[in-house]
């Protein structure tokens, strides 16, 4: 698909009229801080003053009108294009491959309706979360909805990854928090959900587009839950002598509906890295922070439960503190410096999910495969536990090499053999890579590996609804 | 100078999404070429030589405001308003500041303002030089140029404190708008201007209503060894007024009844000096209660657009980007909104009568003086 150097000035007056002339970008300065995401492919060209992916042309829609007609032009032009929201992916999903068009949806910032009665609130996919959330707070309302990126992610970016946030062991991913979506499809048209999503008329299709990472259509309207800000909102954390007693701890908790808001189970080097590092902790071992919030009655009735359950799988109480001053600065660890993106280090982080009795030898085959396959290159493996079901959990297995080969192909071979290791791990064992982040066009040679079945059932979808893969082409292993 | 001084801050903020949420240029063009990311990443390729001073990079250097919100937003607080002027240094040593910012230094040279020979407000009768008056009240460029009525409010309170004052008949530029430009040794030439004058006057009091020149004269200055005599005192004009209303000089009898009254931080008074209850003191003493908070007060608040001059350099930009603040006081049902920068004011009251038309805007002097002239 080499279909993006034509568009010349006359068809950017086509958009123009679209959308206005100063909401056609064409900056060089902007195509080039849009064209770099926080993978570290993208990071790694930078440094190598490799060529990236760019696009033609930049478009701020401001209404699902305007992204209509943006679509049918791309259509009748050939046009490869995707939507943009915050473009702070790890994975490269929203780079635009095939250069062509990008359709920046942050202008579509629109709270539409609030509802205080059933607790909805209805808005324009390209708010970002920390606004939205803002704007729900000074009302009393909550999304719950906390994720790592909350400050710069859209809306619509996290129902494209189905995305979690660090309260989703109790709100639940993306999916959960969503009753209805409307959705510019690759042929131009409207396609909107039924207005509640737990019926029986027909499947709810809006399913389609959560994780679909903007390759089956443009989201550009949701209708979301929003719940009271919480009465009591409390955290503690316990010292586990190892990953096998707080991955049962937390299946314990998990499984009897003890429904806690948050859980995060660090490992070993995770507890150093983390919170001796940043939060003062002096002990060693596995920590395990656990929080609940809602109604006060309840909530302590949960807490007695659930720390019931802590000290009887060994759970040292480690009281209140350092789990408080973790959640009031539970941002802090990605900004840099302490963030490794600011350093020219070779890392990525592959959220993997699971049932629980897989789980831990996912974790320990990754580790293993990491740390010894890559020892010359002293690689580090860490991980921790953050989003937990009834059914099983998902961790954050991270690698990083500070020293890697100075040759480009060797480096991004040696990148790509780590992802290989860990990848196979997590299938091997029974588990899916990714949980959240997103495939993007970094673990897209995977999909088949994944599941074939799957894979072929998105290449129908895919080709039934963009027969020419136009929209965010080479993503998700379609439309390559 | 240049972007040798910023290297920690591109390193650390060129691929760092975390405070794009809270740049009041990117609420208002949705760029991220704006945002703090976006002026590293560009520094970055600069540096590298991936990229040059072309217009278009430079164009969006000289639409910060500098405000300083991305760096109090920031966990670790890395200086990216500090880097743009960096960056700034870098551009016009390499000759390549756009024309509008080359008519300010060449403005300045000729007539000692941006902004030309200002329509001249005339001194008046009070304003004659004197030796060794206890205030001196600079008024500042763009007050002078823009804002004669904030003059006149300032100059009847003195009046009404009792105060012995004066204005400098050849008052010129402080050189702050010089050094944010990236003109730094300029302003420094500039700056020992304004010095030598000040000093030879000598007040007790050098009092001004301009949070910029409040900036320059307090922490700037030092840094160019031009200090002022640690027995003068360099106030805000609202921290005067404090303090004439507590020493009971200076007394309202809450005459003024004015309902939801909101106040903006300006964000070189408030964030960058750290002066926000003076202000609030003093419109609560002038209407009896306290002004109505904007959602994003403080250290928090949003620029209006026009610092760094912007409304004069980009007046477009600075509306779209004063457009986003002024909705926060219509969220407020605001029906005055008070300022204490005379630039603020420029920016917000193009939109009066007009989008809002049951908003005033005005300045917190004008505010006080209403108290005298019966309001």
């Amino acid at each position: 698909m080499k279909k993006s150097g034509f568009l010349e000035k006359n068809q950017w007056y086509e958009l123009e009229k679209i959308v206005g002339s100063e909401y056609v970008i064409t900056d060089q300065s902007e195509k080039d801080v849009q064209s770099i995401d926080v993978w570290w492919m993208t990071r790694y060209c930078f440094f190598q003053q490799n060529k990236f992916p760019q696009p033609l042309v930049i478009v701020f829609p401001e209404n699902t009108q305007q992204v209509k007609k943006i679509v049918q032009f791309c259509l009748i032009n050939k046009i490869p294009y995707l939507a943009r929201g915050g473009g702070a992916g790890d994975g490269g999903g929203s780079i635009p491959l095939y250069g062509g068009l990008v359709i920046d949806l942050k202008r579509m910032d629109k709270i539409i309706e609030l509802n205080e009665h059933s607790l909805t609130v209805r808005v324009q996919t390209g708010i970002l979360q920390k606004h939205l959330e803002e704007f729900l707070n000074r009302k009393g309302y909550t999304m719950n909805h906390f994720p790592a990126s909350f400050n710069t992610s859209t809306l619509g970016g996290f129902i494209s990854t189905n995305g979690t946030g660090v309260l989703s062991s109790k709100y639940g991913k993306m999916s959960d928090m969503v009753h209805q979506l409307e959705v510019v499809l690759p042929n131009g048209n409207l396609f909107k959900s039924l207005p509640v999503r737990l019926h029986s008329t027909g499947p709810d299709y809006s399913r389609l587009f959560f994780g679909a990472e903007g390759t089956l259509g443009i989201i550009t309207e949701a209708l979301c839950k929003i719940y009271y800000l919480p009465e009591k909102r409390s955290f503690r954390a316990f010292l586990l002598s190892n990953l096998k007693q707080g991955i049962e701890a937390g299946r314990q908790i998990m499984v009897k509906g003890l429904n806690p808001c948050l859980l995060r189970l660090y490992d070993e080097y995770d507890t150093r890295h983390i919170l001796q590092k940043q939060y003062g902790l002096e002990k060693e071992g596995c920590v395990l922070i656990i929080g609940f919030d809602g109604m006060k009655k309840i909530v302590e009735a949960q807490e007695e439960v659930s720390y019931l359950i802590l000290e009887q799988n060994e759970g040292k109480d480690l009281g209140e503190k350092l789990a408080i001053n973790w959640w009031n600065n539970r941002y802090r660890s990605y900004y840099p410096p302490l963030d490794y993106i600011c350093e020219p280090w070779m890392t990525a982080v592959m959220d993997t999910v699971a049932p629980y009795e897989k789980i831990e030898s996912i974790y320990w085959e990754m580790k293993k495969g990491v740390e010894e396959e890559f020892k010359p290159w002293n690689a580090i493996f860490h991980a921790h536990f953050s989003h937990w079901y009834d059914w099983g959990t998902s961790f954050y297995p991270t690698f990083l090499l500070k020293d890697f080969p100075s040759n480009p192909h060797e480096a991004i071979r040696l990148y790509n053999q780590i992802l290989d290791i860990c990848v196979q791990a997590s299938i091997q064992n029974g588990g899916v890579v990714n949980e959240h982040h997103g495939i993007g066009m970094r673990f897209s040679r995977f999909m088949k590996d994944f599941s074939e079945e799957n894979y072929n059932f998105s290449q129908i979808i895919k080709k039934a609804l963009d027969p020419e893969s136009l929209l965010n082409p080479g993503k998700l292993g379609l439309g390559e | 100078m240049g972007i040798d001084h910023v290297r920690e801050v591109i390193k650390n903020c060129r691929f760092c999404f975390m405070c794009r949420h809270a740049c009041p240029t990117f609420l208002a063009t949705k760029l991220d070429s704006h945002t703090p990311r976006g002026y590293a990443l560009m520094l970055s390729e600069i540096s590298a030589g991936i990229r040059g001073w072309t217009d278009d990079f430079v164009k969006k250097f000289y639409q910060c405001s500098q405000c300083g919100l991305c760096r109090e937003d920031c966990e670790f607080h890395w200086p990216e308003d500090e880097l743009v002027r960096h960056a700034r240094e870098d551009i016009v040593e390499k000759n390549r500041e756009p024309q509008k910012v080359k008519n300010v230094l060449q403005s300045i040279q000729v007539t000692g303002s941006p902004f030309g020979n200002d329509s001249g407000y005339k001194l008046n009768s009070r304003s004659e030089n004197q030796h060794h008056p206890e205030v001196v009240y600079f008024s500042g460029c763009s007050t002078r140029s823009y804002h004669p009525e904030i003059i006149s409010a300032t100059e009847n309170l003195l009046e009404h404190c009792g105060v012995n004052w004066m204005r400098m008949e050849n008052e010129e530029c402080c050189g702050i708008p010089l050094y944010d430009l990236g003109y730094t040794q300029e302003a420094k030439r500039q700056a020992k201007k304004t010095y030598d004058k000040l000093v030879a006057i000598h007040p007790k009091i050098i009092l001004t209503g301009c949070p910029h020149c409040l900036r320059n004269f307090r922490e700037i200055y030092p840094n160019w060894q031009l200090s002022l005599p640690k027995d003068m005192q360099i106030v805000h004009v609202t921290q005067f007024l404090q303090e004439k209303i507590l020493d009971r000089s200076l007394i309202f009898h809450h005459k003024v009844s004015l309902k939801l009254v909101s106040y903006h931080d300006p964000c070189q008074l408030g964030r960058k000096l750290g002066i926000f209850d003076a202000p609030r003191f003093v419109i609560r003493d002038i209407i009896g209660q306290a002004p109505t908070e904007l959602f994003h007060s403080r250290e928090k608040a949003e620029c209006c657009g026009a610092g760094s001059i912007q409304f004069f350099i980009d007046s477009e930009l600075s509306q779209k980007v004063a457009k986003v603040r002024m909705n926060r006081a219509l969220e407020e049902k605001s029906q005055v909104l008070i300022t204490a920068c005379q630039n603020c004011k420029t920016v917000f009251q193009p939109f009066v009568g007009k989008e809002y038309p049951s908003m005033q805007v005005m300045d917190i002097v004008e505010l006080a003086n209403l108290e005298f002239e019966g309001g």
